[in-house]
C-alpha cells in the first residue's frame, strides 16, 4: 500500500520538477483511500526541491498580472463575498443546465474569471447570468474580464506540457459540448 | 552537482530578483510550489485555487510594503502558504493583508530554516546512500535506472533507498 503512495509521489514530484505541471488532483484521485498520505508526501517534497522555471509565457502573465494586481472578476466575486462555488451554481441554475454539465462549467467559469477565455466569444446570456450574480452590469463585465498576455495554450500561470496542453481536472472532450460552446470555445 | 549547492545558487537568485524588484519572477518562481501545496493541504479541494491566490496576493502585498527577510524566499512563500490555509481552516478572511508581526507568529523565521526548510535538515539523519539517491532522483531528476549506472548500484537499491527516503520525509510532515 506505500509502495503505491511512493511510486505516486516519485511520478508526480518527477513530473512537477521538470516543468511538466501534473495535476495533484488527478493523482491523489488515484491514490484513493491513501490520498491523505499522498497528500502529505507531496506537500513535504514539495517543501525540499526547487521549484520548476517558469516558461517565458508564465513569466509573461505573471508580469501582466502584478501589473493588474488580480483578475477583475475575482476581484469582484471576492467584494461580494462569494464563493466561485456559489457562482457555478447560479449560472448553471439562470443558464439551465444539467448537474453533469457542473464539472465543465466550473472549469469553464474559473478560464473565464482568470483571463484565459476571450470575453468577445461568450455567449450573451452567459454574461447576464453572471451580471445578476455579481450584481453588475453585463458591459461592465466584458470590459473587466479582458484576457491578459495572449498564450499558445489556454493556461495560466503554468508551464506547457510537452506534446500540447497541461491535463485538466476533468476529462477532455473532442466534440465542443454546450458549456464549451456558452463560453466561446466550439 | 551537489543538492545543497544548487539550493544555495536557488536561493541567491531568489535575492536577486527580491533586490531588484523583480516580484513577478518571484511569484512566476514559485505559482506551481503555490498552487500544488493548497491543492495538497486542502486534499483537491475546489477552494485551493481561491486559497492559492490569496497566497499570491498577500506576497505581492508584502513586497509593495517593502517588507525585508532574512531569510531564502522560498522560506518566506511556505511560511505564508501555512498561514493562509490555517485562515482557510479557522474560517477567516484570507483575501486581507497579513498582520504586521505575522512572520513572528510561532517563532522566528530564521528557524524554519535551520530545522525545516534547508534541503540538508530535511535529509541530514539519512544514511549517506538516501541522500544521494534523493537529490539524484528529485533534484536532477535523474530515472532510476540511470542513478543505478550513475552510483554502480542495483536498480533494486535505488527503489530501496527512496522509499527509505520518502519514508524519513514523511516524519517531516507538519499540519
Amino acid at each position: 500500500m506505500t509502495e503505491r503512495v511512493d511510486e505516486l509521489a516519485d511520478a508526480f514530484i518527477v513530473a512537477y520538477r521538470r516543468g511538466e505541471d501534473p495535476d495533484l488532483r488527478t493523482y491523489l484521485e488515484r491514490a484513493g483511500e491513501q490520498r491523505d498520505e499522498l497528500a502529505r508526501l507531496v506537500e513535504v517534497l514539495l517543501r525540499a526541491v526547487p521549484p520548476p522555471e517558469p516558461t517565458p509565457e508564465a513569466l509573461a502573465l505573471a508580469r501582466t498580472w502584478v501589473a493588474e494586481q488580480e483578475p477583475p472578476l475575482v476581484a469582484l466575486r471576492v467584494r461580494r463575498g462569494l464563493k466561485r462555488d456559489e457562482v457555478v451554481d447560479a449560472l448553471r441554475r439562470s443558464l439551465g443546465l444539467g448537474e453533469a454539465a457542473r464539472e465543465k462549467l466550473q472549469l469553464r467559469y474559473h478560464e473565464l474569471e482568470t483571463g484565459q477565455l476571450q470575453p468577445s466569444r461568450v455567449d450573451r446570456r452567459v454574461w447576464q447570468a453572471l451580471a445578476e450574480t455579481l450584481r453588475a452590469r453585463a458591459e461592465e463585465l466584458i470590459s473587466w474580464a479582458r484576457p491578459l498576455t495572449p498564450v499558445p495554450a489556454p493556461v495560466m500561470f503554468r508551464a506547457d506540457a510537452p506534446g500540447g496542453a497541461p491535463p485538466s481536472v476533468l476529462e477532455s472532450r473532442e466534440e465542443p459540448d454546450e458549456v464549451d460552446r456558452l463560453f466561446g470555445l466550439s | 552537482m551537489a543538492t545543497f549547492e544548487q539550493m544555495s545558487d536557488e536561493d541567491a537568485l531568489d535575492r536577486q530578483l527580491y533586490e531588484s524588484r523583480d516580484i513577478a519572477q518571484l511569484l512566476a518562481r514559485y505559482d506551481r510550489m503555490i498552487h500544488n501545496t493548497c491543492v495538497a493541504k486542502l486534499r483537491g479541494h475546489a477552494d485551493a485555487d481561491d486559497v492559492a491566490q490569496a497566497v499570491r496576493m498577500r506576497l505581492l502585498k508584502e513586497f509593495e510594503r517593502g517588507k525585508r527577510y532574512d531569510v531564502p524566499y522560498r522560506v518566506v512563500v511556505w511560511k505564508v502558504v501555512h498561514w493562509t490555509v490555517g485562515g482557510y481552516f479557522n474560517a477567516q478572511r484570507i483575501d486581507d493583508p497579513l498582520p504586521d508581526d505575522w512572520d513572528a507568529e510561532g517563532g522566528r523565521l530564521e528557524d524554519e530554516v535551520v530545522t525545516r526548510f534547508h534541503l540538508g535538515g530535511l535529509l541530514a539523519d539519512l544514511p549517506g546512500r538516501e541522500r544521494e539517491v534523493a537529490e539524484l532522483r528529485y533534484v536532477r531528476m535523474l530515472e532510476p535506472d540511470q542513478i543505478a549506472d550513475e552510483l554502480g548500484i542495483a536498480r533494486n537499491n535505488v527503489d530501496q533507498a527512496l522509499w527509505r527516503a520518502n519514508n524519513k520525509l514523511r516524519e517531516q510532515w507538519d499540519d
